[in-house]
């Protein structure tokens, strides 16, 4: 699948006319940082749980071939089988491959960021095969031929209203008002799929090397029927998502919860661990995990950014973001937003397709004090704007930048790096400046780029006697 | 810090470009407070910007040029560094190390620098251990955290602590106090509508906290809120801390 | 399975991580993990207040039973007041000594079977007894088996589970420290469990507006009878 370029300032200008979607960010960022504020509060030692969850995290991405192949004996063991995936077209071909050989007309899917990060509804629909999505959000997104715009609440774009007419128009039903009512219509309609599916598609929040276990976290039950009810369960993870010991789930599930929604617990936790034994009623017969590098192994070349790959997906930093909260999740234009969005779409995609993106933030590094196991967001951000600049050579030269941006910065430097240049050209600012100079004394039109700042704020005049040349007075006193 | 306690504490004075060519009233206020709590104040006249625009918008060659003149200029180790800015600060105490990381004679200089230098506010309640400077400020006030300033360096409380003492202010906190203004440096203008959404929920903020004045340690949010509170011809006034602490000293 | 895909993703990660050599000196992975301590027990019945003060904050519904009859009782009585004519149930231990099943069906409800689907369907109640319990999360824990289908507890639309108060644990590392020396005692053996669930509360979703609404795709309801020892 060919990705275009991506256009956040362009996407991000049409989100910022959309009153509704305003509305709904910030309704839905106000309540998850409240919910997230007090689960952190109220939980004694959290501070340390993340710092453990931050070593864990460290300790397995560098180990990663080793817990890597752990895993995969361990899946093996238990009777289920492991497939690579080098990337998303490879891994949608396995997964259609499982299909196919099983004979599926119909697949349940349940919530995950890897699967839309590969497009495997439309691989599964090319191949003829119906895919549902299960989880209430996703359902209304696939409905709507969209894109999550939140990792953890992928329809909060939509209101209420839009739903009912959404419901309305595509499943043929009455025009229902009530969250209750529309959930209602959900739970119909998707527990028939449940019941004639085949195949099952998670994605995976854990996957323990020692045990060979996934953990499968949510609140609804659509992934527990996903991965119970048909014959094939097929689970697809990223390659970081690994972690060493069953154990470290006492860690990780507490942190991975709060910070999401804000719960202590979500309502379930599966831990699944290879297919159906022999004697069990239930459960499906076979268990596949797929295991997909889709660019992160590209990543860990990287000191100064591998730690994008500690990310356990909970969102907390799209609800903290003050650039997400302005313009949502679809403004980013792939699966991840927000500031992990920022950080890994370049990355994943190769930053010519993604130059904006280490740019659109304004640093702030609210993230980065959210985070469950710390990314350092800001380090990474200009790590990333840096190889735009530069590209990704070391000499400095054939990044993305402009040659006009390279030659203001070439001689800004330059006046930077003189006392005298530079006194000039503050002298000569303060002379410029007059055609501008409102009767306030302020810059209210300047020309482009920086009408883009006096479009609608003012700029303060330069001053007459700056502070260098007042110090020759002030230093005699 | 060689530097010993009982002797007079010199600073080195570290002026933003911006409080230099925009707000110099910044830094003759900073040098007010300063010589007021006895302390001997320097300006290196050498100095120019620390490279932080250059750095921030991913041209680390130019801005490792710069950071390293700016090593050169403030070598005196027996001098603190004080900046009217959280941002500049970090620039300095924090992504210097950063940038200079793989060359050895450069970060040891970074680190040396980086252990002095101090933003104002935290340099007056930190270093000085001052809190009442003398000043005095009729009026209601309320303080905006500037990002760098807050989560970089994590300083939260000093500069709240020094406008509580200052005599006859009315403090109050506003609601997003700790949320970014939008200025991000070129961001404003890469992004403007972002960055003016981002303000708009700040100045809607400063408004509802009733306050006349509002704080903060950085130029850089400072201009930025003014500039669009002017052009809405909204009647907060806006003052810098060193400003403030100067106020009738 | 694509061998060379395997190899070539293991490669770039080596490659990526440890230079063009690919060399790493792997230090010994431990087996100790995390935070995890086996901490003092605690008063039991603070636990069980604890945790049913925990279960009915996640709109779930807790009740204290002193004895198994009385555990017995309640299903009956339940069973009679909701009109449900259809059931599926555990058969552990105690549910089987109990003969709840065999009661249920004299009673004329129909047993519904976990491997026929549309029995499934059609059960109003699911009764199982969890194999653990979480106090600080009003958490219960369910270990599929042989005699514990995992659908008992997920398709109709009520589910009930017993628990016993001594298997109610403290917290999450509590129930950890346990489960790690029983996976490391049966992993990788049939014996091993093949799903093992934390359920607190009824199913939920937030997705229309952030609007909490129970019983979207699991049980709408949840009651855990804890029976007191």
């Amino acid at each position: 699948m060919e990705i275009k370029k991506l256009e956040f300032k362009k996407q991000s200008s049409t989100a910022l006319t959309d009153q509704n979607l305003r509305k709904a960010l910030r309704n839905t960022t106000d309540r998850f940082r409240a919910s997230r504020k007090r689960a952190y509060d109220e939980l004694e030692g959290f501070e340390d749980l993340r710092n453990r969850a931050r070593e864990i995290k460290k300790e397995t991405i560098e180990n990663l071939p080793i817990y890597l192949g752990m895993l995969e004996g361990n899946v093996i063991k238990t009777g289920g089988k492991v497939h690579w995936a080098q990337d998303g077209e490879e891994a949608c071909r396995i997964i259609v491959e499982i299909a196919r050989e099983n004979g599926v007309r119909s697949v349940v899917k349940s919530k995950s960021m890897a699967t839309e990060e590969i497009e495997l509804n439309h691989a599964l629909e090319e191949a003829g095969i119906k895919a549902v999505e299960t989880d209430l959000g996703e359902y209304i997104i696939q409905l709507a031929k969209e894109r999550p715009s939140h990792i953890i609440a992928p329809a909060i774009h939509k209101s209420k209203d839009d739903i009912s007419r959404l419901f309305s128009e595509k499943l043929s039903i009455p025009y229902y008002t009530e969250p209750e009512q529309l959930t209602r219509v959900a739970r119909e309609r998707l527990r028939s799929e449940f019941l004639s599916a085949d195949m099952g598609v998670s994605g995976v929040n854990f996957a323990v090397a020692e045990t060979g276990t996934i953990v499968v976290v949510e609140n609804e039950g659509n992934a527990r029927l996903s991965t119970t009810v048909p014959r094939v369960h097929v689970a697809v993870m990223g390659i970081e998502k690994v972690i060493p010991r069953y154990g470290d789930l006492s860690i990780f599930l507490p942190v991975l919860v709060r910070s999401a929604t804000g719960q202590k617990i979500s309502t379930y936790v599966s831990f699944i661990t290879g297919p159906k034994r022999k004697s069990d009623m239930d459960g499906p017969e076979e268990f596949h995990l797929v295991i997909v590098d889709n660019g992160r192994a590209k990543i860990l070349a990287s000191e100064e950014t591998r730690e994008s790959l500690y990310c356990i997906r909970c969102g907390a930093c799209l609800n903290i973001c003050p650039v997400y909260r302005q313009v949502g999740g679809h403004s980013y234009g792939w699966v991840y937003s927000g500031p992990i969005g920022a950080i890994i779409t370049p990355q994943l995609l190769g930053a010519e397709k993604a130059p904006e993106l280490p740019f659109a933030s304004s640093l702030c590094g609210a993230c980065k004090d959210v985070c469950p196991v710390k990314i350092d967001f800001p380090k990474v951000l200009l790590e990333l704007r840096k190889r735009v600049v530069e590209g990704e050579n070391k000499d400095g030269r054939g990044g993305e930048a402009g040659l006009l941006e390279r030659l203001l910065v070439r001689l800004w430097r330059i006046s930077m790096e003189s006392k005298t240049a530079y006194s000039l050209l503050s002298t000569l600012s303060y002379f410029l400046q007059f055609p501008w100079l409102s009767k306030n004394r302020k810059l209210s039109s300047l020309p482009y780029p920086f009408s883009e700042w006096t479009n609608d704020r003012d700029f303060p005049a330069v001053a007459k006697i700056p502070f260098r040349k007042r110090w020759k007075e002030i230093s005699k006193i | 810090m060689r530097q010993q306690n009982q002797s007079k504490k010199k600073v080195s004075l570290f002026i933003t470009c911006l409080v230099d060519n925009f707000f110099p009233q910044v830094g003759e206020s900073m040098v007010k407070v300063l010589r007021k709590l006895g302390v001997e104040v320097d300006f290196p006249v050498d100095q120019t910007c620390c490279g932080q625009p250059a750095f921030n918008s991913g041209f680390q060659h130019d801005a490792k040029a710069l950071a390293k003149r700016f090593l050169s200029i403030f070598q005196d180790d027996n001098c603190y560094v004080v900046c009217p800015s959280g941002s500049c600060t970090t620039m300095v105490k924090i992504f210097y190390r950063e940038l200079l990381k793989e060359e050895s004679r450069g970060l040891e200089l970074a680190d040396r620098l980086a252990s002095r230098t101090y933003e104002f506010s935290a340099f007056l309640t930190n270093v000085l251990h001052v809190e009442d400077v003398g000043a005095s400020y009729s009026g209601k006030v309320t303080y905006h955290d500037s990002c760098h300033l807050l989560r970089e360096l994590r300083i939260r409380d000093e500069p709240r602590k020094l406008i509580k003492s200052v005599k006859g202010i009315d403090f109050v906190e506003m609601n997003l106090h700790d949320a970014c203004c939008g200025f991000g440096g070129t961001f404003s203008i890469m992004f403007p509508g972002v960055s003016i959404s981002m303000l708009e929920e700040k100045i809607i903020s400063i408004v509802e906290s009733g306050a006349d004045t509002i704080v903060s340690t950085d130029m850089g949010c400072l201009m930025h809120i003014e500039g669009a509170m002017s052009r809405r011809k909204i009647p907060v006034k806006v003052m810098h801390i060193a400003e403030l602490l100067a106020s009738e000293l | 399975m694509n061998k060379s895909s395997r190899e070539k993703i293991l490669t770039r990660i080596r490659t990526g991580l440890y230079g063009s050599t690919g060399v790493h000196q792997q230090k010994e992975i431990t087996r100790k993990s995390t935070g995890i301590s086996a901490e003092p027990t605690m008063e039991k019945s603070i636990l069980v207040n604890q945790f049913v003060e925990e279960l009915t904050k996640v709109s779930g519904n807790a009740k204290i039973v002193e004895s198994e009859d009385a555990v017995k009782d309640f299903i009956m009585s339940f069973v009679e007041e909701r009109g449900i004519s259809s059931f599926a149930i555990w058969k552990s231990e105690l549910i089987q000594r109990l003969e709840i099943g065999d009661d249920l069906q004299s009673k004329g409800l129909k047993l519904a079977h976990p491997d026929k689907k549309e029995e499934m369907s059609n059960a109003g109640i699911g009764i199982t007894e969890a194999d653990f319990a979480i106090a600080d999360t009003g958490t219960i824990v369910l270990i599929a088996g042989e005699k514990q289908p995992r659908t008992v507890s997920l398709i109709p639309p009520i589910h009930l589970a017993i628990v016993k108060s001594s298997l109610i644990l403290r917290n999450i590392n509590d129930l950890f420290a346990m489960l790690v020396n029983l996976i490391s005692e049966k992993n990788s053996t049939e014996e091993s469990t093949s799903c093992l669930t934390f359920i607190t509360g009824p199913s939920r979703t937030a997705d229309i507006e952030l609007n909490l609404t129970l019983g979207v795709h699991g049980p709408r309801e949840l009651f855990v009878l804890i029976l007191a020892q």
